[in-house]
């Protein structure tokens, strides 16, 4: 409860703490100056930015929705991010929702990722073809077909990255996905029953990190925000379970 | 707390959450295991492994490639050794943090006010080395929110006494804990009516003896008649379930099941009564037999499914005492189940061909159920409401266990009007592909599966026009249409997560499908999720729902006052299991 008044809650907000990450020099900037292509920009990138002026417009032909203006969340018209207290409701209502960084890492760890996969199950296709039923398969139809599963697996990662979006909401965590079967899941902050931020070795490499989400519930009990800045990740977890006890979320 | 990444000063005690392996500020407070805690890791896993090690020796032919089995062991143990070493743990202001792992390195927060049971577990070894294995229970969720594997009992003590003692505004009344975390608190191993007189009654701690108090005498909701028990045994067939697992153990073995002798017996005079008969009549009688005899077995299924009913619903009976429901229900074995009121997540109206016919539904409950609960199987979870009720009579039943719910009221919402073109597609597509498969098959008699293609149309159109969802000040209700038709009802406050969601051919026609979550154990296993709405409607209503998942939350989070647990002042050893239940 006395989380509400303390000081640096609040007018915090739009303008959160540096994050223990040595590369991030300027953790949030205006939204206004913020990139326009969010998910993607260089390490120095703000830590959150409207989402508005991101990967939202840029994905719009691809949304679930047709009116991309229609946002889950807010109201209609652009939020600004000065709104008052949060401490109150009605504040909080006031308050926008943010794109989160993703660390431009994620992107190439997938497309690699999708390679090394789809040349293995090319593999496993190819070798019990040839070798086993003795289908005379020319070298070049090999390489050829491993070269096109390749390069549609790269392709598909490249546009599951462009389109993989976390949010912050006022009240909660959205998390954007998927190419052709597209979803978006939103997870009440006030529903967080405990957190795990999980840093792999890469991941402790390039200051990467997955916080994960648990909630009560049966069919979309964890939410996974996977490839957020290490720094980033912590923060989030602490002011998720922090608004939580204070009862401002 | 000021809103930076904690980078060692900690404020208000909140643990550090820095970089892993920099242990700034937590080394005054930071635990680990106790020194052996790697034995009953690895033990735990040879257990798992126990039989194949076995095999191997016994069997073994001294191989090169046995050695490999070695080997994985070795590394096993090698690997549980480092993971248990990795383990810390320590203790903030209102959380507990976890940190495990040594590649793939994990940090976990749990908040005391999710924390609603500690569980002991101690075996005879765990007794030899004065240690206890810690499991740190929330409501919802299928895992416990933190396993410690093992610690020595005064840490589990001291630990136990931080919980309460950190915690600001434990409640130090029973009516604090009976409040718990507004219907998602779970009373583990606490006697709830189903064991009331049960050995463990002495040793439970006071809270959990003042939630045995109904507010007043229990009043009957609800008595499955002896008609609708039989009803209820020719719907369910649940006669063929079990003739088909026993199939399946027959043909497990992987020998021909003929081969066991009192089969081979049977067999045998099946077989030569069924060919005396077949040599004695001519065709016409032969079909005419063969008919019978499908017929005949297909009532006996049903009838063993009536025998199975009659014995798993005998006399059952819903209560109801102000605040907890409570069922009891079985012939041979009388099981009572209860929840309060508060636990009720979801609540699933059932309507099937047979339903219709009989003019009946079936009633199902979603509850909160905790790990516990959950790991026991279904003895203590609340699972219905009415086996089987008369359609007519389901309003008020409904409104009587939960007042919100108002199905008359409800002002249900259609679908997307291009759904019906979609299924219907697809049925004919469906057809279309096996016809040709049949025709390929069989010749032009595969033509006669065209014919599937009429119920397949009447099912289409039934759920284009009964699919629909309705969200009131209290509700949020989804109706799936079709032969079987299924309702949801989930109040608002209830809603844990909220899911968008659209596939290409979705997307293709400008829809979305729209999902929510509840917590506990679900006795259905569809989920609530509206299908073919207009794109535009799905966001409007996830939105809505997001509002009300938030709103309820929050809600919840004000009313337990946090945190929702509490200690018990006595144990209970007596246990079977060596379980120690720490109910809250």
């Amino acid at each position: 409860m006395s989380r509400v008044s303390t000081p640096p809650e609040d007018p915090a907000l739009p303008v959160p703490a540096v994050p223990a990450e040595p590369g991030a020099a300027s953790p949030l900037s205006p939204p206004a100056a913020a990139p326009t292509e969010g998910a993607a920009g260089p390490s120095t990138q703000p830590v959150l930015s409207l989402p508005e002026a991101t990967t939202h417009q840029a994905a719009a032909p691809n949304t679930i929705s047709a009116e991309p203006g229609v946002r889950a969340d807010g109201p209609a018209a652009a939020p600004t991010p000065t709104g008052g207290s949060a401490g109150t409701p009605a504040a909080a209502a006031a308050e926008p929702t943010w794109a989160l960084a993703i660390h431009p890492r994620l992107g190439t760890l997938w497309v690699v990722a999708a390679v090394v996969w789809s040349s293995l199950a090319w593999l496993a296709v190819a070798t019990p073809l040839v070798v086993v039923l003795g289908v005379p398969l020319p070298g070049l139809v090999v390489v050829a077909g491993w070269a096109l599963v390749a390069t549609l697996a790269a392709a598909h990662a490249r546009a599951s990255f462009r389109r993989y979006r976390c949010e912050l909401a006022p009240d909660g965590v959205r998390v954007c996905r998927g190419v052709f079967w597209q979803s978006e899941v939103f997870v009440p902050g006030a529903r967080i029953q405990h957190t795990e931020v999980n840093q792999g070795p890469l991941d402790r490499r390039w200051g990467m990190a997955k916080l994960v989400l648990h909630t009560a519930g049966v069919h979309l009990g964890t939410l996974s925000l996977v490839g957020l800045r290490h720094g980033d990740a912590a923060w989030l977890r602490d002011r998720l379970l922090e608004r939580q006890a204070g009862g401002a979320l | 707390v000021s809103d930076g990444p904690p980078a060692g000063s900690a404020p208000q005690g909140v643990a550090p959450t820095g970089v892993p392996g920099d242990p700034i500020g937590a080394g005054a407070r930071e635990r680990r295991l106790h020194p052996f805690s790697w034995l009953f890791v690895l033990l735990g896993q040879l257990r798992q492994m126990a039989l194949p090690l076995v095999a191997l020796l016994v069997f073994g032919r001294g191989e090169w490639w046995e050695l490999l089995g070695v080997v994985a062991a070795v590394a096993l143990a090698a690997h549980a050794f480092v993971v248990s070493l990795s383990f810390r743990y320590w203790l903030g202001t209102r959380e507990l943090v976890v940190r495990e792992g040594l590649f793939d390195r994990t940090e976990r927060h749990v908040p005391f006010a999710r924390i609603q049971n500690v569980v002991q577990r101690q075996t005879l070894l765990h007794r030899l080395f004065g240690v206890t294995e810690l499991r740190l229970e929330s409501a919802g969720g299928a895992n416990p929110e933190a396993v410690m594997n093992v610690v020595t009992l005064a840490a589990a003590a001291e630990l136990e006494r931080a919980l309460r003692d950190e915690v600001p505004s434990l409640p130090a009344t029973a009516d604090g804990a009976e409040q718990g975390l507004a219907g998602l608190e779970t009373p583990v191993l606490a006697p709830s009516p189903a064991d009331g007189g049960g050995p463990q009654e002495g040793g439970v701690a006071g809270p959990a003896r003042g939630r045995r108090r109904s507010l007043r005498s229990p009043t009957n909701l609800f008595r499955l008649s002896l008609g609708d028990t039989v009803r209820f045994g020719l719907i369910s067939n649940r006669g063929m379930v079990l003739v088909a697992a026993a199939f399946g153990v027959l043909f497990q073995g992987g020998g021909d099941p003929r081969d066991l002798p009192g089969l081979r017996w049977l067999w045998d005079l099946l077989r030569e009564s069924l060919g005396s008969f077949v040599d004695g009549h001519g065709p016409v009688e032969l079909v005419a037999a063969g008919t019978v005899a499908l017929v005949g077995a297909l009532l006996l299924l049903r009838l063993l499914s009536v025998v199975l009913a009659l014995n798993s619903l005998w006399d059952f009976r819903l209560d109801f005492d102000g605040e907890r429901l409570t069922t009891e229900h079985g012939l041979l074995t009388r099981i009572r189940a209860g929840a309060t009121r508060a636990k009720l997540q979801q609540i699933a109206i059932e309507e099937g061909i047979l339903h219709r016919w009989f003019g009946r539904q079936t009633l199902r409950a979603t509850v909160a159920a905790g790990v516990v609960a959950v790991n026991e199987g279904d003895g203590t979870r609340l699972r219905w409401i009415a086996p089987l009720v008369e359609k007519g009579r389901v309003p008020a039943l409904l409104t009587a266990v939960e007042p919100g719910i108002l199905l008359e009221r409800l002002a249900w919402q259609p679908i997307h009007p291009k759904a019906f073109g979609r299924r219907a597609r697809r049925t004919c597509q469906l057809v279309a592909l096996l016809t040709a498969v049949l025709v390929a098959a069989v010749g032009a008699e595969g033509l006669l599966a065209l014919l599937t293609a009429v119920p397949g149309l009447f099912a289409a159109r039934r759920f284009a026009r009964r699919t629909a969802w309705a969200l009131d000040d209290e509700l949020f209700a989804v109706r799936l249409g079709g032969y079987r038709e299924l309702v949801f009802l989930v109040r608002r406050e209830k809603i844990q997560a909220v899911r968008l969601r659209a596939t290409p051919f979705d997307r293709r026609h400008g829809m979305a499908r729209v999902l929510v979550d509840v917590a506990g154990v679900s006795e259905v296993a569809t989920a609530a999720e509206v299908p073919y709405l207009d794109a535009r409607v799905a966001r409007e209503l996830a939105a809505r729902l997001a509002a009300a998942a938030a709103a309820g939350g929050r809600a919840e989070l004000l009313r337990v006052g946090r945190p929702g647990w509490q200690l018990p002042t006595a144990r209970s050893l007596a246990d079977t299991d060596g379980q120690t239940a720490l109910a809250g």
